[in-house]
C-alpha cells in the first residue's frame, strides 16, 4: 500500500513559489484514505467531452478540470473562478475573454495553458458529442482565440445568456498527449481525436487519475499529488467507483461499510429503509428537476387553452405531492424552484373542480365528450400513478383518460411530430445545462420541437420573442428580467401541468463530511470535496 | 455413418441455423420503436449529430444493404460500433463473455458433481430420509428464484459471516489468456489468485446452479429407481457383484440420457439468462452486458449477444448429441 507522507504547508508553498503559481499546490498526506462509491449504471465512456449521463459525468468531473465551476461553497451552480481565474465579457456579450490560472499542471507533469483550452474547445465541437449542442449555437472551430500562453479568448456569433455557465461543462484536456496517441479516425490529421487514448487513459489535470477502468464493474482513481488546489489531511486519496446494479446489494454493501456512499437512483422505500440503519446518513436536498404532464397544444381539444386550465384546475396537486412525490416540492412553474432566475410570481394552479366543470364549458365540451390519452414511461411505475390520480380526477369532471405505458424509445419517436405526440406525456426534466434557460428557451421556443422537451409544441410569438431576446442580452439583469417575463407568459398559457420538483436523494456512510449538493448534474460526487472522519 | 462424417454433418448444421438467427434478429432489432441513435447520442443531440452518427453507422443505407454490410463484417470478427460503450462490440464481447462462461461453466460443473451422488443416494435410499431430504431440496431449488437465493446467500454469507465476498469477480489474475480467471491462474501458476477467483466465483456459481441440480437430482433419481428394476440389474445383483459396480458402471451410465438432455439445454440457456444472478453480484458477463445493450437500444450489441448465445447454444447441445452416444450407443451417430 502506497502512503502518504507529511501534510506540509510549508513545504506546499515553498513549491507554489517554485512554481510561480498562485495557488496552494501539492503535496502528501500522511496516509492513504480510500473510498468506495456505488453506481447503478456504467459509465458509458471516460471521454469528458462525449459524457451526458451521470456516471460519465463524474469520471470527468473527478479526471478534469472545467473552465468554471458551480459555486458549491456558496450553496448555488452559478459559475466561479476554477481553471479561468477571471474573465470580462465585452458590452455586446460577444467576447469573453479568459485569464487562466498559472501553474495548473495536466497528469502527464505538463503545464495547462490558453492553447489547450481553445485546442479542447474546437475538439468539443468537432467531434459533435457530449454537450456540444451547448456551445455549438454560438461557436465554430477556431472562434476560440490563444492570446497569449495564459488568456484565450472565445468570439460568439451571437451573444448567449448560457455560454459562461454552460463552460461548467466544457473539459480541458492535455493537448500534446492526445495528439501524440492518434490513430487513425474520422477527423483527418486528427484520426480518432483521442478516441483510443481515452479507453484506457485520462488526459487530465483534475483531482484523481485514472489507475483502471473496467467498465461495467470497477473504476479506480488515485489523488494526483500535483493538483493545483493542494491537498490536507483527511481528504480521500483512493477511490474505488463500483458498478452494481441490484438495489438490495447496494443497501447490503452500504449497511455492511464495504461502501461510503451510493448513488441516488434508490427507491424512495430504499432510501426510508436506509435512514433507519444506524451509521448512515440520508441526505435530501430540493432537485433541480421537474416533474410535469406535457399537454400536447397542436392536437384538439388541447388546442383550446380553456381546456388546458380545465384540466390543470382538475388535477389534484396536494394528494400527488402527499400521496406519490413524497417529500417533494410542489412545482410552480416550468423552471424548478432553486433554479437562480425562478420567478415567485409565476401563476400556480391548485385543484378546483368547480373552476374545472366551468372551463369546460366554455370551451364547448359536454361531460362524456372528451377523450384522452396519457402515456407514461413504462419503465417508471411512479408516472402511472400519476396517471391514475389524472383518471379519477378528470372523471370528475366527465373527461374519459386512456392510460398508455410505453418505453422510452418510442416515447422519443412519437414526440417528433405533433401528430403522433399524445395528448399528454408524463415527462421527468432536470435541468440540462446549469441556467434558467434550459427550462425555459429549452423547453418552450419552437426550436426544441420534435423532442421529448417540447412535446407541448408550445407556440406564442409573444413569448418566443421575450426568450430570444433573453437569451441575447449581455447585461444579466435585463438577461434575468427577461427570463422571470417569459416563465409568467408560459404558465399562463398552461402547455403543462406542472407537478413537482421532486427530492434528490442520497445515501452514505456518517463519517463521510463534505457532501454538497447544488443541482447540476454530477457535480455532487467531486471525491476532492470529502472527507472521512475515522 | 461413421465418427467423422455424423460430427461433420452436425456441426455444418450450425451454419444455416446461425444465419437464419442473425437474420432475424437483424431485422428485429431494426424495427423496434425508437431511435437507438438519439437515445445513444444524448436526448438534447441536434439533428445535425444524430445524422452524422447514422452516416457513420451506415443507417442511411437500405436495410438489405446494413444487413450484408454487418455480416461480412461479423465475419472477419467486426460487429459494429457499439452505441453504449462506444467502441467495437467485439472488444466488449472478449471483455464480458469469458465472465459468463466461467460462471456458467462452474453452476454447471456444482450441479453435476452435486446433484449426481445426491440421486443416486435418494434413488438407492428411496422413500428413506435421504429420499425425503432430497426432495425438499429439489422443490426448493426449482421453486426458489436464483435472484431471492443470491440476495440471501449474500445476506448470509457475505454481509453476517463475512465468509465470501460481496460482489465482484475480483482482482484479474497476473495472466490474461483466456479471460478466464481460474483457468488464468493456474496458468500462471498463481494458487492464491486461483483460491481467491474460486471465493468470488463461489455464491454467484452455486445460486446460478441451484435449479439445473435438482433438476438432475430428481432425473437421476427416477432413472436410477428405473434401471434398478430392470433385469439386468437383477442379475448383476444375483452374480453377486459389488453395489458400486453395478450402480457407477452399469446403472447410472443408462439413467443419465435424460439428465444429458437438461443439461445441453440448461447450459445454453444459462449463458443468456445468468442476468439476475449476475445483476445480484455485480457479475460483469454477457447477460449483463445483453440487457443493458437491450435497456438502451444498442442493437449491434444486441446482435452480438443473441449469435454468440446463439452459437453457445449450438455448441452444447452438439457437444450433448455427441456424448449420447457414449453413454447410449444405441443412439450412436443415427
Amino acid at each position: 500500500m502506497s502512503r502518504w507522507r507529511v501534510p506540509a504547508i510549508v513545504a506546499a508553498a515553498a513549491v507554489v513559489l517554485a512554481v510561480g503559481t498562485t495557488a496552494a499546490p501539492v503535496l502528501s498526506q500522511s496516509q492513504e484514505v480510500s473510498f468506495t462509491y456505488i453506481e447503478q449504471q456504467i459509465i458509458t465512456s471516460i471521454d469528458p467531452q462525449a459524457a451526458v449521463d451521470e456516471s460519465s459525468l463524474h469520471s470527468a468531473i473527478n479526471l478534469y478540470d472545467p473552465l468554471v465551476y458551480p459555486n458549491v461553497e456558496q450553496g448555488t451552480m452559478s459559475p466561479r473562478p476554477h481553471v479561468a481565474e477571471s474573465w470580462t465579457v465585452a458590452p455586446d456579450g460577444k467576447r469573453y475573454t479568459f485569464k487562466i490560472r498559472h501553474g495548473i499542471k495536466f497528469h502527464s507533469g505538463r503545464e495547462l495553458t490558453a492553447e489547450d483550452v481553445a485546442w479542447s474547445m474546437d475538439r468539443q465541437l468537432q467531434i459533435k458529442k457530449g454537450f456540444f449542442w451547448i456551445f455549438s449555437p454560438v461557436l465554430d472551430p477556431g472562434s476560440t482565440k490563444v492570446i497569449d500562453r495564459y488568456t484565450v479568448r472565445f468570439d460568439l456569433k451571437d451573444s448567449y445568456a448560457p455560454f459562461l455557465s454552460g463552460l461548467e461543462l466544457f473539459f480541458i484536456m492535455d493537448k500534446d498527449l492526445i495528439t501524440a496517441n492518434l490513430k487513425p479516425g474520422p477527423f483527418g490529421d486528427l484520426g480518432d481525436y483521442g478516441a483510443a487514448l481515452l479507453e484506457t487513459k485520462d488526459a487530465g489535470s483534475g483531482p484523481y487519475r485514472m489507475e483502471r477502468w473496467e467498465r461495467a464493474t470497477e473504476m479506480v482513481l488515485t489523488a494526483f499529488p500535483d493538483y493545483w488546489r493542494g491537498w490536507k489531511p483527511g481528504q480521500i486519496t483512493k477511490v474505488s467507483y463500483k458498478i452494481v446494479l441490484e438495489e438490495a446489494t447496494v443497501k447490503t454493501l452500504l449497511r455492511s461499510k464495504e461502501a461510503d456512499m451510493v448513488n441516488q437512483w434508490l427507491s424512495p422505500p430504499s432510501f426510508a429503509e436506509l435512514k433507519q440503519s444506524p451509521g448512515i446518513v440520508v441526505k435530501e436536498d430540493p432537485s433541480v428537476q421537474l416533474f410535469h404532464l406535457e399537454m400536447n397544444t397542436k392536437k384538439p381539444p388541447l388546442d383550446n387553452l380553456k381546456v388546458r386550465q380545465a384540466i390543470a384546475y382538475a388535477f389534484d396537486y396536494d394528494k400527488a405531492i402527499q400521496q406519490i412525490f413524497i417529500g417533494a416540492t410542489k412545482a410552480k412553474g416550468p423552471v424548478p424552484v432553486r433554479v437562480p432566475g425562478w420567478n415567485p410570481q409565476v401563476p400556480v394552479y391548485g385543484h378546483n373542480v368547480t373552476k374545472a366543470k366551468q372551463l369546460l364549458a366554455e370551451a364547448g365540451y359536454k361531460p362524456g365528450d372528451l377523450t384522452l390519452e396519457y402515456v407514461w414511461v413504462s419503465s417508471v411505475p411512479l408516472e402511472r400513478l400519476i396517471g391514475l390520480l389524472l383518471q379519477s380526477n378528470l372523471q370528475e369532471i366527465g373527461v374519459k383518460l386512456d392510460i398508455t405505458g410505453e418505453l422510452w424509445p418510442h416515447v422519443l419517436e412519437r414526440a417528433t411530430k405533433a401528430e403522433t405526440t399524445p395528448h399528454i406525456t408524463a415527462i421527468f426534466d432536470t435541468l440540462k445545462y446549469p441556467h434558467i434557460d434550459s427550462h425555459t428557451y429549452g423547453m418552450y421556443h419552437p426550436s426544441c420541437w420534435g423532442t421529448f422537451r417540447c412535446m407541448s409544441f408550445y407556440e406564442n410569438a409573444a413569448a418566443t420573442q421575450v426568450l430570444e431576446k433573453a437569451r441575447r442580452a449581455a447585461d444579466p439583469k435585463e438577461q434575468m428580467k427577461l427570463y422571470e417575463e417569459a416563465q409568467v407568459m408560459i404558465a399562463r398559457d398552461v402547455p403543462s401541468i406542472y407537478v413537482a420538483n421532486p427530492l434528490h436523494r442520497i445515501a452514505f456512510r456518517d463519517n463521510v463530511k463534505g457532501y454538497r449538493f447544488v443541482g447540476l448534474v454530477g457535480f455532487d460526487v467531486a471525491f476532492y470535496d470529502f472527507t472521512i472522519v475515522r | 455413418m461413421n465418427f467423422r462424417t455424423y460430427l461433420l454433418r452436425r456441426t455444418l448444421h450450425i451454419i444455416p441455423v446461425l444465419f437464419g438467427l442473425s437474420i432475424l434478429i437483424f431485422v428485429v432489432s431494426r424495427v423496434i420503436p425508437g431511435d437507438p441513435v438519439r437515445l445513444a447520442l444524448g436526448l438534447e443531440a441536434t439533428g445535425e449529430q444524430v445524422e452524422q452518427l447514422r452516416r457513420q453507422m451506415g443507417l442511411d443505407r437500405p436495410l438489405v444493404a446494413q444487413y450484408f454490410a454487418y455480416f461480412a463484417g461479423a465475419v472477419r470478427g467486426d460487429f459494429g460500433y457499439s452505441l453504449r460503450t462506444h467502441r467495437n462490440v467485439a472488444q466488449d464481447l472478449l471483455d464480458f463473455f469469458p465472465a459468463t462462461l466461467e460462471l456458467t461453466s462452474v453452476a454447471m460443473l456444482i450441479s453435476v458433481v452435486v446433484g449426481v451422488p445426491l440421486g443416486i443416494l435418494a434413488a438407492v435410499r428411496k422413500d428413506q430420509g435421504p429420499d425425503h431430504v432430497s426432495r425438499i431440496v429439489a422443490l426448493i431449488g426449482v421453486a426458489l428464484p436464483r435472484f431471492w437465493l443470491a440476495i440471501l446467500l449474500q445476506l448470509a454469507l457475505a454481509y453476517q459471516l463475512r465468509l465470501l465476498p460481496t460482489i465482484g469477480r475480483g482482482p484479474a489474475p497476473p495472466v490474461h489468456v483466456t479471460g478466464l480467471f481460474l483457468v488464468d491462474s493456474l496458468v500462471a501458476l498463481r494458487l492464491d489468485a486461483f483460491w481467491t477467483s474460486l471465493k468470488y466465483l463461489a455464491m454467484p456459481a452455486f445460486a446460478l446452479s441451484v435449479g439445473t441440480l435438482a433438476q438432475v437430482m430428481r432425473l437421476i433419481r427416477a432413472g436410477m429407481i428405473e434401471e434398478m428394476r430392470r433385469d439386468y440389474a437383477l442379475a448383476a445383483r444375483s452374480y453377486g457383484l459389488p453395489p458400486n459396480l453395478i450402480i457407477y458402471k452399469y446403472l447410472l451410465k443408462n439413467a443419465f440420457t435424460a439428465t444429458l438432455t437438461i443439461l445441453g439445454l440448461s447450459y445454453g440457456f444459462l449463458l443468456g439468462n445468468a442476468f439476475l444472478v449476475e445483476a445480484v453480484f455485480a457479475w460483469p458477463g454477457l447477460a449483463f452486458y445483453g440487457v443493458d445493450a437491450l435497456r438502451y437500444k444498442d442493437f449491434n450489441g444486441v446482435i452480438a449477444v443473441t449469435i454468440v448465445i446463439g452459437a453457445a447454444y449450438a455448441l452444447v447441445n452438439l457437444a450433448t448429441d455427441i456424448l449420447y452416444g457414449y453413454v447410449d450407443p444405441r443412439v450412436r451417430y443415427e
